[in-house]
């Protein structure tokens, strides 16, 4: 069976530059924004926390189960990240309600200059906020199937 | 068509009328890019030359640059800029620059910068997202320190937004108030905080659900990968050392603490009450610069350290407990609570050290000799005599740069460059290295020989002037090591900068190119100078600090200084006897309009 490969987050280490939200939206999207990013940093400065919000591919997702469009939704052979195709997708926004952890649209968010949603896929195994994480505070794991 | 890099709009908020307008960015982005050279345009065509930092007409600028919130390494930042009420020993037009997440979020709500001009009836903050932006009321943050200010905006306007502010300092129209946003994040030097203040301008608070285009991302991404492989990030530094600026992943001297109460204050290099006993008292004297948004800068050589004012002034009997209502226990944290408060509120003494220490020291009638302010009213930075590890003949550089700025120059790029790679036979490369870097780099080895005393030094300080005005401009941070002149195999690389710009806004620029921006510039900035009065005799105004023995006892020679001087205006193309700038120089810049206005007013070199 193919790896299932997962982000880790280490809240301690992160150093608060936001260059993960920036490369990916970079790599994604071809512009720095934090909106546009499939991962989101939310720094408390008041309370040093840092928290970050991305897709921590579930190994039976909700947002999967619920999407009603056959093939806008699929998960990665190579990586098992579930994926949104944006051609397929008609922004119907089941997924980002079906999904328990995106009570703040901070996981599956909605691009309306194109009508669609987007999530991380983490970059087809070669995460782009992974590699300008300055600290390893992003990693990439591995995690069993079913776990 | 698509605009990459810019937002595309600058803000313009009339406070005395309570109206709002827009101006097109890119119409001056062609000559002036963004940051320090868009303000300096409009600090020229907007500033009137004669009025005080406190006048209504005077702007306070905040601009952003090209690279602002986008990936590149320490670009997320901006510059402030207007006329600055610690200016001295009259107030004039200055910039002082800003990091965080503020300039990002501008940017991503649609605006490259704002121009505040006016003054509004009673308190209020201006409040932007998305494109649109409102005056509103602000009687009920009035009073507030900068961090409760930051925090009740926050709970209003949602945990993702921006803010910058003022404290009581700043309301108080203290000359050394901070405009503050985040924990550990100021526009420091300039006093701009109090301008803020005189416009009754409490805070700006910003939200932006955009980005900033990029014409070439792919390629763009390799550049700001390749630029972080010349400044590693160092994954190993401690946990609490945070970036203070979006997208920087260099490790910087920002760390962040937890008081025993639970509060949580940052530091960077400058933060005054850290060194004192008990250290939570230390924490508290720290906390308190922020929160009244005091300039720590200027607290740190008021009284922290033998080489402070307050330290010598005491020493020589000249300043008392009778002075100050209180005993001189300088090492005590309890002393410092009491007088930033009294500073902060102009209470007792504090009403005359409001006025930052060379104005204090000529209301006071006493303590000149004691002041460590080198110039322009401004306190020893990386000038190898008070301040900074320059050597002689390293600090003929900085004392050229201090004589031509309006406030501390950054001298980094040369002289904090020199000290981490060379550092005296202590750093990583030889003195044969940074010799044969500065061949190349400055187009003599004579910019760095240790032998080499006065020769050669205008062309490595006006090098540094033009890369300084890229590094605000663009902008990135000189932190960071800016403009890359070292790096671990020897030399870094200077073209770093028109690389990330090139691939950012689609627009081809070279390194050459972008210097002769830097002097655009230098020499818009200086206009700005002499249509408020600037003369050689100002430039002059350093050489009597630079003549105090350095460390280890050389003093300037002011004759072959005065050469230096004459050879510095020469190369500039400016008149060396007035320091004016000349017709040819401006209009070989693109600044015919500029040469015109000088000419009418008799100003001309």
């Amino acid at each position: 069976m193919s790896p299932k490969l997962r982000l880790e987050f280490e809240s301690s280490i992160c150093r608060w530059c936001r260059s993960c939200e920036l490369a990916c939206s970079l790599y994604h999207e071809g512009i720095c924004s934090p909106s546009l990013s499939r991962i989101t940093i939310i720094i408390d400065q008041f309370n040093a926390e840092a928290s970050a919000f991305f897709c921590r591919q579930c190994s039976e997702p909700e947002c999967l189960a619920n999407c009603p469009v056959n093939g806008a939704m699929i998960i990665n052979d190579k990586t098992g990240a579930i994926s949104i195709v944006e051609d397929l997708c008609i922004g119907c926004g089941f997924c980002a309600k079906a999904c328990p952890y995106n009570k703040e649209q901070t996981v599956l968010k909605f691009n309306p200059d194109n009508n669609t949603y987007f999530k991380c896929d983490l970059c087809g195994g070669e995460p782009a906020c992974v590699e300008f994480c300055p600290t390893k505070a992003l990693r990439l794991v591995e995690v069993e199937e079913g776990a | 068509m698509a605009i990459y890099g810019w937002a595309g709009k600058i803000l313009k908020v009339d406070l005395t009328r309570g109206e709002l307008a827009e101006e097109d960015t890119l119409k001056l982005a062609e000559r002036f890019i963004g940051g320090r050279g868009i303000a300096a345009w409009i600090g020229w065509r907007e500033i009137p030359p004669d009025i005080d930092a406190f006048d209504p007409e005077n702007r306070l600028i905040f601009m952003t640059g090209p690279l602002t919130g986008t990936l590149a390494p320490s670009s997320g930042r901006l510059e402030i800029c207007g006329k600055a009420p610690q200016t001295y020993p009259k107030t004039y037009y200055t910039r002082s620059s800003m990091g965080g997440h503020w300039g990002p979020e501008l940017k991503y709500a649609g605006y490259d910068g704002i121009i505040i001009h006016g003054k509004a009836k009673s308190p209020v903050y201006l409040w932007i997202e998305d494109g649109k932006a409102e005056i509103k009321d602000a009687s009920w943050l009035w009073g507030l320190d900068a961090f409760t200010t930051q925090k009740k905006l926050l709970e209003n306007h949602g945990r993702k937004t921006q803010v910058c502010c003022i404290g009581p300092a700043g309301e108080n129209l203290v000359r050394i108030a901070v405009i503050q946003s985040g924990l550990e994040n100021a526009a420091g030097q300039g006093g701009f905080g109090a301008v803020m203040g005189s416009k009754n301008l409490k805070a700006i608070a910003v939200k932006g659900s955009g980005g900033v285009r990029i014409a070439r991302p792919e390629q763009f991404m390799k550049i700001c990968a390749y630029v972080r492989s010349l400044r590693p990030p160092q994954p190993d530094a401690p946990p609490n050392n945070k970036a203070c600026s979006m997208a920087c992943a260099t490790r910087c001297s920002m760390r962040v603490y937890r008081k025993e109460d639970g509060e949580v204050l940052a530091a960077h290099c400058c933060s005054p009450g850290m060194s004192l006993k008990p250290r939570e008292e230390g924490f508290e004297v720290k906390l308190l610069c922020d929160k009244y948004g005091l300039n720590r800068w200027e607290i740190r050589w008021m009284g922290f350290g033998k080489d402070s004012w307050l330290y010598k002034a005491k020493e020589a009997g000249l300043l008392t407990e009778k002075d100050f209502g209180m005993p001189l226990d300088l090492d005590n944290p309890r002393f410092w609570c009491d007088l930033l408060r009294k500073i902060a509120y102009k209470e007792g003494i504090g009403r005359i050290l409001a006025e930052g220490m060379p104005r204090a020291a000529d209301i006071l009638q006493k303590t000149w000799e004691h002041l460590p302010h080198v110039g322009h009213g401004y306190a020893a930075h990386w000038d190898g005599h008070l301040y900074g590890s320059p050597k002689y003949p390293h600090w003929i550089v900085s004392a050229l740069m201090w004589a031509m700025d309006t406030r501390d120059p950054i001298v980094h790029g040369y002289a904090q460059e020199l000290a981490r790679w060379y550092g005296y036979g202590r750093g990583p490369l030889t003195i044969e290295d940074v010799e044969d870097i500065s061949e190349k780099v400055y187009g003599s080895r004579l910019a760095v020989a240790l032998d080499s005393g006065y020769k050669y030094k205008a062309q490595p300080t006006i090098w540094h002037q033009h890369r300084d005005v890229i590094k605000d401009s663009l902008p990135v941070c000189d932190q960071m090591g800016f403009p890359l002149i070292y790096s671990k195999k020897g030399y870094g690389d200077t073209s770093v900068e028109a690389k990330l710009l090139s691939a950012v806004t689609g627009i081809d620029v070279d390194e050459e190119t972008l210097n002769k921006f830097g002097e655009r510039v230098i020499n818009l900035e200086r206009a700005i100078m002499i249509r408020e009065g600037r003369t050689r005799k100002d430039d002059e105004s350093v050489i009597p600090y630079f003549k105090k023995p350095d460390r280890e006892g050389i003093t300037l020679d002011t004759d072959r200084f005065s050469e230096l001087l004459d050879e510095f205006y020469e190369l500039r193309g400016w008149n060396k006897r007035t320091g004016y700038p000349t017709r040819e120089k401006l209009e070989e810049l693109d600044l015919k309009e500029v040469a015109d206005e000088l000419d009418e007013l008799g100003l001309l070199g």
